[in-house]
């Protein structure tokens, strides 16, 4: 809660006071070091005749710390707490009353005397009592009030009317014991609100904003008779407040900016002023204010301390640093942890246990068919067609098909392999998977075979880097035609390329939307897919005629090396070739040696030019491999391989079915999940 | 009486004479201010008990947090009862005599000894303007030689003063009336306490040793 501001009689000063803050302050406050500070004075002062100045100070500091109250008075009604605190202590050591003492210091022989004969004198008079024993009871009034109201079990979730209900109560029981006694409510000690202008003492507080305004009524000021001062009571003050409007009812509002400069400084001191006429009526306003901003004080469920709880704190642990050296709320946030910590590692070990136990019942319930398990060979023919699907799958890494989904992949066939050998996985589910994979390596060369055209050699020579345009359908509207010459081809050709929409505008939309989402790192899963998958299923369904020529790839040629030749020599689609026309040969140009910044000599690359695309097809330098097997060679070779029956050696039906694997994860044949998904990225990643 | 510094001693003894003077005419002004607000809050026997405690000490009642200013005490601030102060030491003066009575096993002062008080007293500002006061050194001097009984010491001059020489006090009014009374039972126990001090003093100046009795 903000602070509020309260004055005194007897200074123009505005203090502070944070309710509940200082209310708990002051009720845990020690004052055994003041007891002490005012002990060590008295005695020097019995010896020497004088209280220690600094001493006394001392002390009067150390008290002035327990509240703001205090601290606001210790210049006036609690600056003789000091020698207040001498006496009550000389009166309790040698067990004598105040009239004792006063009788033996009336003829005072040094100021220590006089001080303490001075003081006594003002109890008798009625004009103090001894402060320090006023503030150890109202010490014991703070502490009984905060008592009745608010103690309570930590966190046990009082009402504010609850609260409420208790306050009213004990403030009732006050009323009566003091009204049983004769006090009348007005004398007992009470806080007014004020608005700063309408304070006691106001025209002295707000001095600066009083000599503006003062300045400018001052005309009419001069009216009042200089013997105008009287008692006003109760019964007449409306009237004498009317009296004094009386002189300045006639005075006119003055320029704004010039008012606002001159009260600037007064505003400072907010709306509302607090005077409290007593010590209890401060702390009262300190329980009501509580109150009025919906807080209240409870007990810390660690160090069982007070704390203000209020909606903006609403932890039942109080911020007060314990002995610990941290805040009770730090202590129990640092402790919840390690007890959440400590909870989840034995949920952990718990499971751990239990998938140990679950385990152990598998093995257990596994052991008798293990112990008839025979170790299975695999068939070299399924070994061959997972070498070769291997092979042909890694030079797709990393184009068509990601680096990391082919270790995926190779690392399944691998552990199922590994399963089959070790008995836990059987031929079929090899076989299964294989075959999967040779539709999954299928699917991807159809679309390296559909990219192939575009990837071709251009007709004027230029080099042609991978584009989507390069699609299949763009082929098949070139191949139907024939035409005399060369070059009428060629215009032809260009006609259609320009006239004919791109290879799928739709996919090029797409496409340039995906790379635009991704550039700004939005994830679109499903249109990529959706658009690959597209493409993709498009191709074989608008081939009416022959399929494009297929162009050798990279990995055909590798293939090719790597093979045996009785392999590669597998039938080869028809090539198509266009009516047979005259090479035009295209003027080399020269190649000029060229010096680099090292000093060396090179020759810079030319891009050769080729008449016509068929020239270009047919260039010795990209001849196709005829003996790179395609798509139906791979799948071909486990056909051959099965016909060397004498070089394999086949697993026994019965010992295959017998084989049950413990990891049926990794056995069901079917390929990973993630490689079949993977398919429609690998696509839309193809630009 | 033998003194150790005769000298010293009568000017003692004439400075307790004209403090105790100083003493009881703030001490009436003190006690006179309590009528003004602080009637219900100051017990006029604690006021009495320090005056009479402190004889020579004019402002021993300013612990009682009274003032003598015009405040408080504005019928007393004027001319005709600034002269009430030389009327005091003057009724003191003339009791003099009575010191006679101090003795100091065999040894008393002497009427040459008392009389240089006594000038002493009077050079200092002493008088009796009017001539209220009906009491004479004289007049003490015989009875005290012949042992008779003195007249006590009342407070009859000063209420005669002020009813015929300062009308703000011969006014009807509370405080007046207050004044009126207190200062008879002031003024008799207040020279009670001067003679004992003054005994105390003569004593304290001479030059035998001396013990004082003790009192049941």
């Amino acid at each position: 809660m903000d602070a509020v501001k309260f004055i005194i009689g007897n200074n123009n000063t505005y203090y502070d006071l944070e309710p509940g803050k200082d209310l708990l302050g002051f009720t845990e406050f020690s004052f055994s070091f003041f007891w002490e500070q005012c002990i060590e004075a008295g005695k020097t002062g019995s010896k020497t005749g004088r209280l220690p100045a600094e001493l006394m100070q001392s002390a009067r500091n150390t008290l002035s710390q327990c509240h703001p109250y205090v601290k606001a008075c210790i210049e006036g009604s609690f600056d003789s707490a000091a020698i207040d605190c001498i006496i009550a202590y000389i009166c309790s050591s040698e067990n004598i009353g105040l009239e004792e003492l006063w009788a033996r210091c009336i003829s005072p022989k040094n100021n220590y005397e006089a001080a303490i004969f001075r003081r006594i004198s003002e109890y008798k008079t009625g004009r103090s009592v001894n402060q320090w024993i006023n503030i150890v009871r109202i010490n014991e009034y703070a502490k009984k009030k905060l008592d009745f109201i608010y103690n309570d079990k930590p966190d046990s979730n009082i009402s504010a009317d609850e609260y409420r209900r208790r306050k009213e109560y004990f403030d009732l029981a006050f009323s009566i014991a003091a009204n049983e006694m004769g006090f009348a409510a007005e004398e007992m000690p009470y806080v007014r609100k004020y608005s700063p202008s309408l304070a006691p003492e106001a025209a002295f507080r707000m001095g600066k904003f009083s000599r503006y305004v003062y300045g400018a009524v001052s005309e009419k000021l001069q009216k009042i008779p200089s013997d105008s001062s009287k008692q006003v009571s109760p019964v007449i003050s409306d009237q004498s407040a009317m009296d004094a409007f009386s002189y300045i009812k006639d005075m006119e509002r003055p320029d704004s900016l010039e008012m606002r400069r001159a009260s600037m400084e007064e505003m400072q001191c907010g709306s509302v002023v607090y005077m409290a006429t007593g010590f209890k009526g401060i702390i009262d306003l300190e329980f009501d204010l509580l109150e009025e901003n919906g807080e209240h004080i409870e007990r810390c469920v660690s160090c069982g301390r007070y704390f203000i709880r209020s909606r903006e704190y609403s932890s039942p642990y109080c911020s007060r640093v314990n002995s610990s050296g941290r805040t009770c709320l730090a202590a129990h946030e640092e402790q919840q942890r390690l007890r959440k910590e400590a909870a989840e590692k034995a949920r952990l070990a718990e499971e751990e246990a239990r998938r140990a136990a679950e385990e152990a019942e598998e093995r257990a319930r596994l052991a008798p068919l293990r112990a008839n398990k025979v170790p299975v060979i695999i068939p070299r023919e399924l070994d061959l067609r997972s070498q070769a699907l291997y092979y042909n799958l890694s030079k797709c890494a990393g184009r068509e098909m990601d680096r990391a989904e082919f270790e995926e992949w190779a690392g399944y066939l691998e552990s199922l392999k590994d399963n089959i050998r070790n008995g836990d996985g059987s031929i079929s589910q090899l076989e299964d998977f294989l075959k999967s994979a040779e539709k999954m390596y299928g699917d991807i060369l159809s679309k390296e075979k559909a990219a192939a055209p575009e990837q071709a050699v251009q007709s004027n020579g230029a080099y042609a880097p991978k584009s989507r345009k390069t699609s299949a359908d763009r082929a098949v509207k070139w191949v139907p035609k024939s035409f005399d010459s060369v070059s009428e081809a060629q215009k032809d050709f260009e006609a259609v390329y320009e006239n004919t929409p791109s290879i799928s505008e739709e996919h090029s939309a797409e496409t340039a939307e995906l790379t635009e989402r991704q550039s700004r790192s939005e994830y679109a899963p499903k249109s990529i897919k959706s658009s690959a998958d597209k493409a993709v299923r498009w191709i074989p369904k608008s081939f009416d005629a022959e399929p494009a020529p297929r162009k050798s790839t990279d990995l055909d040629s590798s293939f090719n090396r790597k093979m045996s030749p009785e392999v590669s020599s597998a039938p080869k689609p028809a090539i198509y070739e266009p009516p047979k026309a005259a090479p035009v040969q295209a003027p080399q140009p020269a190649a000029e040696e060229h010096i680099s910044e090292d000093g060396r000599k090179y020759k810079p690359f030319v891009p050769k030019k080729y008449a016509s695309l068929y020239e270009a097809m047919t260039d010795p330098k990209y001849k196709v491999d005829k003996t790179a097997p395609t798509v139906g060679d791979v799948m071909g070779i486990a056909e051959l391989a099965a016909a060397k029956k004498d070089t394999f050696i086949l697993s026994s039906a019965e010992s295959t079915d017998a084989t049950v694997s413990d990891k049926p994860k990794k056995t069901d044949g079917a390929p990973p999940t993630r490689v079949i998904r993977s398919q429609g990225r690998t696509n839309v990643g193809r630009r | 009486m033998d003194f150790i510094n005769e000298e010293q001693a009568i000017i003692g003894l004439a400075d307790t004479v004209i403090k105790g003077g100083i003493s009881l005419y703030n001490a009436v002004k003190y006690i006179y201010s309590i009528g003004e607000s602080d009637f219900y809050k100051i017990s006029i026997k604690d006021a009495f008990k320090v005056v009479l405690n402190n004889i020579t000490d004019g402002d021993s009642l300013r612990n009682f947090g009274l003032r003598i200013d015009n405040g408080s005490c504005r019928e007393m601030q004027n001319t005709e009862y600034d002269k009430v102060l030389p009327m005091i030491i003057y009724s003191f003066a003339v009791r003099l005599p009575t010191l006679r009575n101090v003795r100091n096993g065999d040894d008393r002062m002497t009427d040459d000894q008392i009389q240089k008080v006594y000038s002493m007293v009077m050079s200092r500002g002493a008088e009796n303007p009017e001539g209220l006061i009906r009491e004479e050194y004289a007049e003490f001097k015989y009875l005290v030689h012949k042992g008779k009984p003195l007249p006590p010491y009342t407070a009859e001059w000063f209420k005669t003063y002020i009813y015929t020489c300062v009308p703000s006090l011969a006014d009807i009014s509370n405080k007046n009336m207050f004044l009126l009374g207190f200062v008879d039972v002031l003024f008799a126990m207040f020279y009670a306490c001067l003679e004992e001090e003054l005994s105390g003093k003569v004593l304290e100046y001479s030059a035998r040793a001396y013990s004082i009795p003790m009192n049941d």
